[in-house]
């Protein structure tokens, strides 16, 4: 089920209604059968996995807790990492695996070939493989208590406002949560329904419109030159973080309308002035899944600077992978890496530069430059990962520096040509309709790129009624006249 | 005095609840005035993109079609639309509402349409394109023209002010897409009953076996439970109920090299499909002409190395008298009929 769905529209409010109306002991029962049916919405044969991970988990997680020797507890952990991970590779990499050996058994001329697996990638399976896994460690480690209930521990696998693309909760923050006797709070349900609101207008109005752009322009690199090339990279910056911020917010609204509160995923990330910013910004949950899980294990800040940059590396590299299981998703994450560990090297020539040109003395000019370098270099990377394959993202990158002549010398035709397909509106190409449009996203963008308020909903309850109402009103009917009218799946739910 | 924000904090269950049922219905007012006036420009072009004005106003012989209908093989010469009006002559007005992917769903729609309104034609030509059953046309995600389906189906005010917000949040019958492209290309391609694979091997753009073309256009064995063979059958019926002459026809097909490529199998196969159609259109009291073998292999427009139903100016020629002819005597019976019933109420 899509949250920008009709189906949804009917689903939440029933659901509200009735968690609401009912005794606090019955309540995870419903939650459960919700967030299954929400899931089962998608293929009902997927639950399965969930079922069977959840069923692994929470029994694994009570042996550790009972473990007497730490040789067990470390046994027990292992199982549970073999079958989650297990889980997630046989649907998620297996194929990449098999098709990259068949290639080099192609390049080698030997005569062997592995089948490959008619599956379909479950929906969230990453997400929530990762929330599992991050409950059975926090058990290992003896930072939490493994849950007792099991019905609580499926509900906190299965949440539907985050289950099929986060933010990954950790347990210690989630589960206690749904132990709360949680009555209906009006205040609560205003701020939920205010990012429900803002999350489907950067869904549904930025995100699903600037898709059709990106999606023209990449399906035909080759038909393209630089100007139009480096737009369509730029709308899909923007369309993937208003898709999976958007998604995020709704998942925040709906979970803080029944009372729960998760973690923000997304702080206006394009205001970074450094990757490692950008990454404190972007996609938090998993950032931080990163950081506790994989990044400290391996020895995080306290080792020898050729392995701290070794540990990133591989760090991003997984976080990569993590995307997909395609070497574009690798290349993505590994420059993501590749950055991190240039901006270190780099921190103190650039200081001294900025201190030669007297940059220190202007700390506006400074963090916009800073922003905009971030900015490019982000695009870059988003390259590979809008790329189907490598070979398309070669053919952008290859085809970038050309064509600009076009905009200083002869005009802007062809990045007039690019942007004119914005105005290819849903319903025709209305050229009125084109423009409110244009103008609509720009402002969203400009918003929530340069606004000083990291949430919305607080910014706008600054200010008088009859401008919060105009506000509401004016997104609602954007909302339900601008958006696009085939299927654009969220972009993190094939993750 | 207003203060920002004062009202939130101090807000009850009940009062939230009023002014929740409150914006909804400011938000329902908007909408409607949004369509009203702001995007009259859009309905506008909406209606005449996806809504023909013959279907709104419709002449005494609507002329339903795909893409051999308004094909003109010759740039200068006349479509088979014009072809067949120039020669019913100025006896009989005729319109026509074709696109060059329309079908018989379509067709069905359209039909449903006019049901619903006073302003009727008396007579409807329906080409059925054979290829138009297999899974190539029928399933393709950029042909189900969900929009004019939608739009025939729900026209009323109400339906129009929320019809894009419908189709955005994809309510029950207001999906606009309701077949993915990947799905499309995993479906199964049929010579007669047998699986010979998916679209996605068979739908190339260069040809290097026409043979397979063949295959992937004509020769999936059509079931009486299709839902383009329920169509016909719907299209028939709502005919007799409307008291409307519908006039069925094969489009022609170029057969000799159907045979050449596929042999005897390629007759038996269209012979086998026509015979399903005919019998359908008989059981609603209907009846289908067969110009499917009308036209010979050099009077098709072989623009492309794919097989196709488009004609050349002399096979049009042809066609077109041969439609028009089907045509004539069909008003000629429709017009007896009305002076026989005339006649009898004046007796009465």
């Amino acid at each position: 089920m899509l949250f920008n769905s009709f189906h949804f529209i009917v689903f939440f409010p029933i659901v509200a209604a009735i968690y609401f109306g009912m005794p606090h002991r019955f309540r995870w029962m419903l939650l459960l059968v919700a967030s299954y049916y929400f899931y089962m919405c998608w293929r009902p044969e997927y639950i399965i996995l969930i079922v069977l991970s959840t069923f692994v988990d929470f029994w694994v997680a009570r042996k550790i807790e009972d473990a007497p020797h730490p040789g067990h507890k470390k046994i027990l952990l292992l199982i549970s990492l073999f079958v989650n991970f297990g889980l997630l590779f046989t649907f998620k990499y297996f194929n990449f695996v098999t098709t990259s050996l068949n290639d080099v058994f192609s390049a080698i001329h030997a005569p062997m070939s592995i089948p490959a697996l008619d599956v379909l990638l479950p929906v969230g399976i990453s997400f929530y493989t990762f929330q599992e896994v991050s409950y059975v460690i926090d058990v290992y480690r003896g930072q939490l208590p493994a849950q007792r209930h099991f019905g609580i521990f499926a509900v906190y696998v299965s949440f539907f406002p985050q289950l099929v693309a986060g933010p990954i909760e950790r347990s210690g923050k989630l589960m206690p949560q749904f132990f709360e006797r949680h009555a209906f709070d009006p205040h609560a349900a205003i701020m939920g329904l205010r990012l429900i609101l803002w999350g489907m207008c950067k869904k549904v109005v930025v995100a699903d419109n600037l898709a059709t752009v990106v999606d023209r322009i990449y399906q035909m690199p080759d038909a393209y030159s630089g100007p139009a090339l480096a737009l369509g990279t730029a709308c899909f910056a923007f369309q993937i973080y208003c898709d999976f911020a958007g998604y995020s917010d709704i998942a925040l609204g709906t979970a803080q309308i029944m009372g729960f509160r998760l973690m923000r995923n997304f702080d206006r990330p394009y205001r970074s002035r450094s990757i490692g910013e950008f990454w404190q910004r972007w996609h938090i949950s998993l950032s931080t899944w990163f950081r506790d899980y994989v990044y400290i294990p391996l020895g995080g800040n306290r080792v020898a600077i050729p392995r701290l940059y070794l540990n990133i590396m591989i760090v991003f590299g997984i976080s990569g992978l993590w995307h997909g299981a395609n070497w574009t998703f690798l290349i993505w994450g590994l420059l993501h890496g590749s950055y991190y560990v240039i901006g270190s090297l780099t921190a103190r020539p650039r200081a001294a530069l900025v201190r030669l040109i007297q940059l220190d003395k202007a700390p506006r000019v400074h963090a916009v430059l800073q922003a905009v370098v971030v900015f490019v270099i982000v695009n870059f990377a988003w390259i590979f990962f809008r790329a189907p394959n490598v070979q398309t993202a070669w053919t952008v990158i290859s085809r970038l520096p050309i064509g600009w002549d076009v905009v200083f010398h002869v005009g802007w035709n062809e990045l007039a040509y690019a942007m004119s397909m914005l105005t290819l509106a849903p319903l025709g190409d209305g050229v009125k309709y084109g423009l409110v449009l244009s103008a609509y996203i720009l402002l969203v963008l400009a918003y929530d790129t340069l606004s000083r308020h990291d949430d919305w909903s607080a910014a706008i309850h600054k200010y008088p009624t009859p401008i919060r109402w105009a506000a509401y009103a004016v997104i609602t009917i954007a909302i339900l006249n601008l958006g696009v009218t085939k299927v654009v799946p969220f972009q993190y739910f094939q993750f | 005095m207003v203060v920002a924000g004062a009202d939130v904090t101090s807000i009850t269950k009940w009062s939230f609840f009023g002014r929740l049922i409150i914006f909804i219905l400011l938000v329902c007012i908007l909408q409607a005035v949004y369509f009203l006036f702001f995007s009259s420009s859009i309905y506008e072009h909406q209606r005449s993109y996806f809504f023909d004005p013959n279907l709104a106003c419709p002449q005494q012989i609507l002329y339903f079609g795909d893409s051999t209908v308004v094909y003109r093989c010759d740039p200068d010469g006349p479509s088979l639309f014009e072809a067949v009006k120039e020669r019913l002559g100025p006896q009989w007005s005729i319109g026509q509402v074709a696109h060059p992917a329309y079908s018989l769903t379509q067709y069905e729609t359209f039909c449903r349409y006019l049901s619903k309104h006073d302003s009727r034609p008396e007579a409807v030509i329906i080409p059925i394109n054979l290829r138009s059953f297999t899974t190539g046309w029928d399933m393709r995600p950029e042909w189900q023209f969900q929009r004019e389906t939608v739009y025939a189906l729900y026209d009323s005010f109400l339906y129009r002010v929320f019809f894009t917000p419908l189709t955005i949040f994809k309510a029950p019958q207001f999906n606009l897409s309701p077949i993915e492209a990947g799905t499309f290309q995993r479906l199964p391609v049929y010579k007669g009953t047998e699986l010979v694979g998916t679209v996605k091997e068979f739908d190339v753009s260069e040809v290097e076996d026409l043979s397979q073309q063949f295959v992937f256009r004509y020769m999936q064995s059509i079931k009486s439970s299709d839902r383009k063979a329920q169509s016909l059958k719907c299209l028939a019926r709502l005919g007799r109920q409307m008291n409307l002459k519908v006039i069925f026809y094969i489009t022609p097909i170029d057969y000799e090299t159907g045979i050449a490529e596929l042999g005897d199998a390629f007759e038996q196969q269209i012979t086998m499909n026509i015979e399903t159609l005919q019998a359908l259109a008989a059981n609603e009291g209907s009846a289908i002409f067969d110009l499917s073998r009308l036209l010979s292999s050099d009077m098709f427009c072989h623009e492309s190395a794919h097989p196709n139903e488009h004609v050349t100016s002399e096979g049009m020629a042809i066609l077109a008298e041969e439609v028009a002819k089907v045509t004539r005597a069909a008003m000629d019976e429709m017009q007896m009929l009305h002076q026989a019933s005339d006649l009898s109420r004046l007796h009465q």
